[in-house]
């Protein structure tokens, strides 16, 4: 039976049961959402929606584990959903290319949960801000040289949403974060917490309102509340004051 | 009066801002978040929020890579 050593794990005892009622929408399957819709779909999650417009090129086999040499030059959506199909042959991937403000509804259309693995703090700000409007539950990663950051935001209850705000809340709608590097283990590290935050969302636990700080070279992880900015311009209008 | 900067040990004068804190150590505001006594506070408060005897400032980077 595929799940009776996850089932072991008490919290998890029910949850590929949980997982295949479900839906997750990810954006980036590269060097976040590659691995974490693997470690989802290993984990019985059976519906997934995946989107990037991205092609895969040579410069990323270091660190995006679903794809190989041979795949240079092809989508990186396609290459994903043909891995996560091998891995299960139940599960339904539906692909996209770019999420933007105007395919966004239908990007995720029955989603339980949004994931942000992107790679770009544009699509980062505009991935929330949809989000918030939506009411739809999101949870955000993102990584830099040794350093990620997880947030989780329950947009679907009114009540979570207007007291912890959103990602804008908390980075500034102004948001200009360097760009360091990135390595495979880093990046792995990350894309392992994030499906471990959806997974302990998905077995009923709460996650919410929270933001973490790894710190990955020193192995320390900070934890803070996160408060909503009443002015913020991408949730305020969803959450009223 | 005495504070804590990212675990570590600080000063900083009496009646100072978040932000004065922070454009003091030469962090820019735009690539930062900020947390004080474990809540995050957002950044438009930065300029307005008063430090406090004993309180616990981390600052960290934004990161947006995957
Ligand atoms: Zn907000």
């Amino acid at each position: 039976m595929r799940y009776a050593r996850q089932r072991l794990i008490k919290e998890f005892e029910h949850l590929d049961e949980i997982l295949a009622q479900k839906r997750v929408a990810v954006v980036g399957t590269g060097g976040l959402g590659g691995l974490c819709c693997r470690m989802l779909t290993g984990a019985g999650l059976l519906h997934l929606t995946i989107a990037d417009d991205d092609v895969i090129e040579d410069s990323n086999l270091h660190r995006q584990v679903l794809f190989s040499e041979a795949d240079i030059g092809a989508s990186k959506s396609a290459c994903a959903k043909r891995e996560l199909e091998r891995l299960d042959s139940r599960v339904q991937v539906r692909t996209f290319g770019r999420v933007s403000e105007d395919n966004f509804a239908d990007f995720a259309q029955g989603a339980d949960l949004v994931m942000d693995l992107s790679d770009n703090v544009a699509t980062r700000l505009l991935i929330n801000r949809m989000c918030a409007r939506s009411r739809t539950d999101f949870i955000h990663c993102s990584v830099a040289a040794s350093e990620g950051m997880l947030a989780a935001f329950k947009f679907s209850d009114r009540k979570s949403a207007a007291r912890h705000g959103c990602y804008a809340c908390l980075a500034g709608a102004d948001a200009a974060p360097v760009f360091r590097g990135i390595t495979g283990p880093y990046a792995g590290a990350m894309s392992c917490a994030a499906a471990t935050l959806a997974l302990r969302y998905f077995a009923g636990e709460d996650v919410f309102g929270r933001v973490w700080l790894y710190d990955l070279k020193n192995q320390k992880i900070r934890s803070f509340a996160l408060h909503r900015d009443p002015q913020c311009p991408d949730c305020s209008g969803s959450f009223g004051n | 009066m005495r504070v804590t900067f990212n675990g570590k040990e600080d000063e900083a004068a009496d009646n100072t801002t978040l932000l004065d804190f922070i454009t003091a150590k030469g962090i820019k505001a735009e690539g930062s978040a900020a947390a004080c006594d474990g809540d995050v506070v957002p950044k438009k408060e930065w300029g307005s929020f008063k430090l406090k005897e004993g309180m616990s400032i981390d600052v960290f980077n934004l990161v947006a890579g995957g």
